[in-house]
Parts: C-alpha cells; sequence; structure tokens
C-alpha cells in the first residue's frame, strides 16, 4: 500500500518593496535550512537503523545543497539591499509628508 | 479588670487610679504592674472595712514576694512553680489511692504530649534545642511527678529526696542555658529600640533582630501592617529622626527595606567612623600572600575592597559558569576609577586562566602603571595600536562563538578569558573621538557576545551619558555597575537610574572625605558599598606589576594565527606550534619568537580552513600537548575524522554565518516600492557626475584613507542636496570611482585602493 501523499503548501508572492524582497529571501532561506535540518535527521534516523550508506549518501548530498540554497537566498537579500542601496536612499528622499488629519472641533 | 491601667500612648500615664503603681514609686514597669495584677486574687478589691494586723502582714508578704518574683520571672518564677508543685503530688496521691499503679501509669503517661506541646511551642520562637529540650523535660516532669506522688505520697524522706534533686537539677538546667541569657539581652535592646521607635515614630513595630556590626548596631524591624510602609519610611525622614535620637549625622543612619518582605526594615546605625583608616592592599603588605598566577577565574570573584560597615569584601564577578560579566565604571574626576581598575588588574594577574588587555587613550594610566603584566595596552596617541588590538579582540570572540558552538568559554591557561579594559571611554567612543566608528561595533559586539567566548569588557568613564559611551549596549548588557564619586545626584541617576528604588547610597554625598568610595550594583539590584584597596601609590604599583611580570596564560594558537601581528609580539608556545606544524611532517621549531612566522597559515588554504572552529584545542587541558588530534589535520583546530567534533563545528559555522548574513541584510523598517528603486537606479545609470565633484570625491576619500567616509559626510562636503549627492556617489559607485561598504546608516564609501578586506561589497 502507498503511503498517502502529504500536502505541502509553499507560496512566494511576488514582492511590491524592498521590504517584502527581502524578507522573502530570508524566508526562502529559513525554509532551505529548516527542509536541510528535517532531512538531515530523516538520514540520521535511517542510519541509525540501518540503512545502508550508498541509499541515504543522496540525502547527505541534499542536506549540503539546500544548506548552500539557504545561504544564497540570504545572499539575495544582501546583495539586493547593497545594489540598491543608492537608489533607496533617493527614492526614499521622494517621501513627502502631506500632513497629520486635523482634529475635528468638539 | 482590677487595676489595669489603659493602654494608651507611650510614656502616658493611665486613665484609671492605679492601686499598686502608685506606691511603687514609678520604680516598676507597667507590665511588671499588669503581671502582679494578674497573680493576686480577687480579695483584695474586697478589703475588710477594718483588717486585721495578720492579714496586713500576709498581703505585705505576698506583694513584697510577688515584686520580687518578677523581677527575675524566669528564674524564681520557676523554682516558686517547681516549690508549689510538691505539696500538689498529695492530691494525686489522694485520688489515685484505691488503684494506685495504674491511675500512676496513666498520669505518667501525660508526660509525652506535655513534652512534646512544650517543644513545639518554644522550638518555634527560640530555635534552640536546648532551651527547648529543658522546657520540654520541666514540662514532662509535672505529669511524671503527679505519677510518682500517687503511688509513692509525699510524706516520706525518699520521696522529697528525690524530688527536690530533679527539681534542682531542672532548675539549674534552665538557669545556667545560654538561651535565657540570650533573652535577656533581647528583651533589654528590645527596651532600648522601644524608646528610639517612640521617638521615631514607630509604637506598632517590632524589633525582630539586633546585630552589633563592626561600627555600630543593626536592627531589623518589623513595621507591621497598619503604619507606614518599608519602602516610604525608606524615603522618608526616619532616617534623620534616628540620627537625632543617638545624636550623630544623618548620613551615619541608613534605612532600607527588605526585597523579600515589605513589613521588614533594616536600619544600620553607624555609631563608629566608617572611612578613618584606608583598606590595605594584601599584596603590597605581603607580596607572598597574592602571588601570580595561583588561583582560576573560576575560584570565585575578584576582591576589589572592604565594606567598612560588615568587613565584608566587595566581590565583584568577572567569569563565571554562565560566563563573561561585563562591568561598567562611573565615576568623576578623581572618583576613583583608576584605583578601581588597578584592584582589577590586580586580581586578574593571581588568575592563571587571564588575559589583561588596557586601553586608555586619555590618559594612559593603567598601561602605563600595569605596562610590565598587561598582555597588550595602548596609551595616549597610540589610536592605531589601539584599533589593531579591537581588530583582535572582534576576531577572537568571532573565532570563539564558532569554537563554543552555542555553549561557553572554558577557561584554561591555554584558552584564557580575556579582560578589555577600556578606561576614559569617551576617548575611544565618545562624540569626539576620530577612531569611535571603529571602536563602538567592537565594543557592542564585546558586550553583546563576549559572554560567551570568555571576552569581558570593562569600561570606565566619567560620565554615564551617550555622548562618552557611544551607544548603550555596555549599560544595557553588565553585569555590575561599579559607581564611585559623582558630583551630584543628577549624575548618580544617570550611573544608576534605579537608585533609589533599590536603596542605594548616593555616591555623591555617602562617605564624603574618604577616597577609593565605591557602590558595585550588580544585576537584579543587590550591591554592595565599601572602600577600594589602596593602590593609589603609583610606583608600588608599577613595582607590584613588575614583580608579576607578564601573565602565563597563552592564546589559542589557532586563534592567534589569525590575530594580524600577534605573533611578532608574543611567541606561540612550542607545544602548539608544534601542533600547527605537523602538517608538514617535519620537525617541530623552537618556540623563538623568531621562528613564530611560520606558524601563520597557508595563504593558499581555502576560506573554510580559514574560518574553521578550535573548539578541541581550545577547551581542555587535554589538548596542550598538541598530540590529542591523532592522524586527522591538526591545520582544522580539531580532528576532522571525530564526527562529533567535525559536526560541532559545522554547527558554530553555519550559526556564525547565518548571524552574519541576517545582520548584514534585514528588512528596511521604512518600505520601498519596487519601482521607485528602479526608477531611482535608472536616475542614478542616466547621471553625469561633473568632473569637478568627481575630484572633489576622490581628494576627499583620499584623505580619509582606511576610515572612508559616511554619506552624509561627503554630502555636506560637496554642498548640494542629499539626493543629488546620492545620485552622483551611486554613478561613482557603478562606475566603479569609488567602492561602497555597509547598508543604510553604516554605509561608508573608500577609494578602492583603501576598500576593507571583510564585508567588501
Amino acid at each position: 500500500m502507498r503511503p498517502r501523499p502529504r500536502r505541502y503548501l509553499v507560496e512566494f508572492e511576488a514582492p511590491d518593496s524592498d521590504g517584502e524582497y527581502i524578507a522573502t529571501c530570508l524566508g526562502i532561506g529559513e525554509l532551505m535550512a529548516a527542509l536541510a535540518d528535517r532531512i538531515d535527521d530523516w538520514a540520521e534516523t535511517l542510519a541509525a537503523k540501518g540503512m545502508p550508506r550508498p541509499v541515504i549518501a543522496q540525502f547527505e548530498q541534499a542536506v549540503a545543497d539546500l544548506d548552500e540554497a539557504a545561504q544564497q537566498a540570504r545572499r539575495s537579500a544582501a546583495n539586493f539591499a547593497d545594489y540598491y542601496e543608492d537608489a533607496r536612499t533617493i527614492a526614499a528622499r521622494g517621501i513627502r509628508i502631506i500632513g497629520a488629519p486635523r482634529r475635528r472641533a468638539a | 479588670m482590677l487595676g489595669r491601667p489603659s493602654r494608651g500612648q507611650f510614656g502616658r500615664p493611665g486613665n484609671q487610679a492605679r492601686r499598686f503603681a502608685g506606691r511603687s514609686g514609678g520604680r516598676r514597669s507597667r507590665h511588671t504592674d499588669d503581671m502582679i495584677d494578674a497573680l493576686l486574687p480577687d480579695l483584695w478589691q474586697r478589703r475588710p472595712t477594718r483588717p486585721s494586723p495578720v492579714g496586713r502582714w500576709v498581703r505585705e508578704a505576698a506583694r513584697t514576694y510577688a515584686r520580687w518574683v518578677m523581677r527575675a520571672p524566669d528564674t524564681r518564677g520557676l523554682g516558686t512553680g517547681l516549690a508549689a508543685w510538691y505539696p500538689v503530688g498529695q492530691v494525686a496521691h489522694h485520688y489515685a489511692a484505691h488503684d494506685t499503679l495504674r491511675d500512676s501509669l496513666l498520669l505518667g503517661a501525660f508526660a509525652p504530649p506535655a513534652a512534646l506541646a512544650a517543644w513545639v511551642a518554644t522550638y518555634k520562637t527560640h530555635g534552640s534545642p536546648r532551651y527547648s529540650g529543658a522546657i520540654a523535660a520541666i514540662a514532662a516532669g509535672a505529669p511524671l511527678w503527679l505519677a510518682t506522688a500517687a503511688h509513692t505520697g509525699i510524706t516520706n524522706l525518699p520521696t522529697l529526696l528525690g524530688y527536690t534533686v530533679t527539681a534542682t537539677t531542672a532548675w539549674s538546667a534552665y538557669t545556667w542555658s545560654d538561651v535565657l541569657k540570650q533573652r535577656r539581652r533581647t528583651a533589654a535592646l528590645q527596651a532600648k529600640w522601644e524608646t528610639i521607635a517612640n521617638l521615631a515614630g514607630l509604637e506598632d513595630s517590632h524589633l525582630l533582630h539586633t546585630k552589633a556590626t563592626r561600627t555600630g548596631v543593626r536592627f531589623k524591624v518589623d513595621v507591621g501592617v497598619h503604619g507606614p510602609s518599608a519602602s516610604r519610611l525608606e524615603r522618608g525622614g526616619l532616617a534623620v529622626q534616628i540620627a537625632r535620637c543617638y545624636g550623630i549625622g544623618a548620613d551615619q543612619v541608613r534605612v532600607t527595606g527588605d526585597a523579600k518582605n515589605a513589613r521588614i526594615l533594616w536600619i544600620t546605625v553607624q555609631l563608629k567612623d566608617l572611612w578613618s583608616e584606608p583598606v590595605p592592599h594584601p599584596a603590597v603588605a605581603d607580596p607572598a600572600a597574592a602571588p601570580k598566577g595561583h588561583r582560576s577565574i573560576l575560584d570565585g570573584p575578584f576582591v576589589i575592597g572592604t565594606d567598612p560597615e560588615t568587613g565584608d569584601d566587595l566581590e565583584l564577578v568577572i567569569f563565571d559558569e554562565g560566563g563573561a560579566r561585563h562591568v561598567e565604571i562611573v565615576a568623576t574626576n578623581g572618583g576613583g576609577k583608576s584605583n578601581t581598575l588597578s584592584n582589577i588588574v590586580q586580581q586578574a594577574a593571581e588568575c592563571y586562566d587571564v588575559l589583561t588587555i588596557a586601553i586608555d587613550l586619555g590618559k594612559g594610566v593603567i598601561p602605563s602603571l600595569w605596562g610590565a603584566h598587561l598582555h597588550e595596552a595602548a596609551g595616549v596617541g597610540e589610536e592605531d595600536k589601539a584599533l589593531q588590538l579591537l581588530d583582535w579582540i572582534d576576531t577572537i570572540v568571532d573565532e570563539r562563538a564558532i569554537a563554543c558552538a552555542g555553549g561557553t568559554h572554558t577557561p584554561t591557561p591555554q584558552a584564557p578569558v580575556i579582560i578589555l579594559i577600556i578606561d576614559e571611554q569617551d576617548t575611544a567612543t565618545g562624540m569626539d573621538s576620530p577612531i569611535a566608528h571603529r571602536v563602538k561595533p567592537v565594543l557592542d559586539k564585546v558586550h553583546r557576545r563576549g559572554r560567551s567566548g570568555g571576552v569581558v569588557a570593562i569600561t570606565a568613564k566619567q560620565r554615564n551619558v551617550v555622548q562618552h559611551t557611544g551607544t548603550k549596549e555596555g549599560s544595557a548588557n553588565t553585569y555590575t555597575k561599579i559607581v564611585g564619586r559623582v558630583s551630584d545626584t543628577k549624575e548618580m541617576t544617570k550611573a544608576v537610574p534605579d537608585w533609589e528604588t533599590i536603596g542605594c547610597p548616593d555616591m555623591s554625598t555617602y562617605g564624603s572625605g574618604a577616597e577609593g568610595v565605591v557602590l558595585l550594583v550588580k544585576a537584579g539590584g543587590v550591591w554592595q558599598a565599601g572602600r577600594t584597596r589602596a593602590l593609589y601609590d603609583p610606583d608600588t604599583v608599577k613595582a607590584l606589576a613588575a614583580a608579576y611580570g607578564p601573565a602565563d596564560a597563552t592564546l589559542e594558537p589557532d586563534i592567534a594565527a589569525h590575530l594580524p601581528g600577534y605573533t611578532d609580539r608574543h611567541p606561540i608556545p612550542a607545544a602548539a606550534h608544534a601542533t600547527t606544524r605537523a602538517t608538514d611532517n617535519g620537525p617541530a621549531p623552537s618556540a623563538a619568537p623568531g621562528g613564530t612566522a611560520q606558524t601563520r597559515p597557508d595563504p593558499g588554504q581555502d576560506r573554510q580552513a580559514d574560518t574553521a572552529p578550535t573548539a578541541a584545542s581550545g577547551n581542555g587541558p587535554a589538548d596542550t600537548g598538541g598530540t590529542g588530534t591523532g592522524d586527522g589535520d591538526p591545520g582544522w583546530g580539531f580532528d576532522p575524522t571525530n564526527e562529533a567534533e567535525v559536526d560541532k563545528a559545522a554547527k558554530g559555522l553555519v550559526a556564525k554565518l547565518d548571524e552574519f548574513i541576517n545582520e548584514t541584510s534585514p528588512p528596511p523598517d521604512q518600505a520601498t516600492t519596487l519601482d521607485a528603486l528602479r526608477n531611482a537606479q535608472h536616475a542614478i545609470d542616466n547621471t553625469t557626475v561633473p568632473d569637478d565633484v568627481t575630484q572633489a570625491v576622490v581628494r576627499f576619500l583620499a584623505d580619509r584613507g582606511p576610515k572612508g567616509a559616511r554619506r552624509d559626510e561627503l554630502t555636506q562636503h560637496l554642498g548640494m542636496a542629499t539626493s543629488t549627492a546620492a545620485r552622483r556617489l551611486g554613478k561613482l559607485v557603478h562606475d566603479k570611482i569609488i567602492v561602497r561598504a555597509g547598508n543604510g546608516k553604516a554605509a561608508r564609501y573608500y577609494l578602492p585602493a583603501h576598500a576593507p578586506d571583510d564585508h567588501k561589497q
């Protein structure tokens, strides 16, 4: 009997701002790292149960690649912040404060 | 009630006529009169119209005897009771005559519960087994005597003799017990306290405990639930009122509450001058008493002075099982900072697992005094050296964070605790410091992460304001604050904002006129006040430092190899050297300074090897010989064949990378749309930078050299609008004429030749 597949829902929405982009990058990084940890734990469990090393060796590589992916995602956030550093300064200067709402007279 | 006076205020006469007190001439206390009243029978009210002479004589005799007993109720009362109890035995004998044995046993069976009840009732109050044992024996003796008398009667000589012997033994045991003396002493102090309490408006209080101190007396008082609260009394004029009672200075009385019980108040009265004698330093008086490197820093806190009131040591925790405990010292000019620091350095010199580094760019006092002992020091005009030392500290914190892998550093002579002393902190991190931008990040890092890595920051400053400290990380992460003399109460509040709440003395007035008076406030509000040990004479201190000589502890060899220029000044030990050379399979070189350059890692070594942790070499004495790595590659600092060590190192490395990356690019507080960013970037790309602007920027950055410049500095220098300057600077970066490092307010611009090696964008 085939195990019933579990559902995983991962969605990344297109960012509208720098904050969303960086937060999404860091989120992807965390997801990759968490996934790497889970797979690492699972592979260790398998090894402890006597699963042959060649069988689970691919998962060790997968863990390393996921860790690398997590770092790349975080690095993307850093590169983004660096690339748009000066542009962000200029864009921030364009923000105009148009005033606070007036209090209604009592 | 017969003759009972009203319970008025202290010293007020009763409203009713006092039948016996009136004839005492005021010699007896009210308490004594009450007791006599209770003892006398009602027949005294029914006086015959014409009393017979015999009756008057009997009354007078009874009154005289009652007075005599009440003057010493413990001993004379007990004796009277024992004497009166003998004829009671005849009553038991009379009623138990029909079945002597059974009734006797039944009477005797009352002894155990009587003894138990007496023990419980007295032990809870007095806490003395001897006292309670005596009382229990006496209480048990009563039924036993009745049982005995019921069986034997009292009209025979053996019974009389036995009772007499037993009663006198019990009386003697009670009379000679120490607890009785203590009760008398307590009663006397209670009477003294009642006098003070009455004058100070604490009539409802109860004296719980009195302790004689080296300088006076200390009262522990229960203020009850109806009167003013302990905290209110603490803040009010109670200390002044008590000082008036004693006729002493107001600052000689200290009123403090109890952290665990709001009803408890501690009142300390100093009847002797606390500060008349300086506290001599044992290392000066007897150098053999404080030799170099005779203890571990984990053996206990540093002792930097004495509390003259209690004689207790002023204890300063620098490192314990929880890791490094940062220290902050605040005192005005001449307020005792340098003496306190000297004490800390001296205590560190006694530890074999501590290295001390001192930076004082203002006056260079500690580097000058302790130069012979300090591992490294930077004094006046040595900003470059100070920055180099801080770079080393930065690296040490990083490397140990990796090596510890979430744990806490364990100090050893081969992996010692690093004490970083920064005196005159405003010269390093203050507003006017030219190197503040380089010092603050490292100091913040030590304050935040030095705890687990065994790096202690001890900063000393004249004022605890951000203009001097440059950052609030120090105050936020400090375990102990030491406050010396401050100029006024406002500065005291800046040093310890809640000093009034926790009951600290005001260091602007406390112990005025005495040198070295300090206040130690630990995390949690526990504080000590006292006087630091005298290390005021510079010649004496220099001689002491010379006698100590350099510390014997050494940095971890693999970390030392990562510190630029470190091995030129500090040779790596031979054993560790052999470890690092083992990869060449050659003979271990000598530990001569000239050969230390060979211990540097191979430049071609990959980055992983550079950042590889050194857990094995730093965490225990087992690896000090350098042979514990077996067949593994010692260049890694751990055995690559040991899976546990590799796993530990890898986790530390990943954690460190995560931390770094997360720190460098957090989501911005104020979001900017991507469209706006793209438009701004497009504007940058289409910007043409005039040649004069380019040359002005290049010249400015060339003058700054490795320090670089912030964006606002360049904007101000160019004298143009911020957005225009940002656009032109962005274009120069785009064209690779200049480079930028960091983001946000921390962004700095450099010429490519001066770009920092690490964190390079």
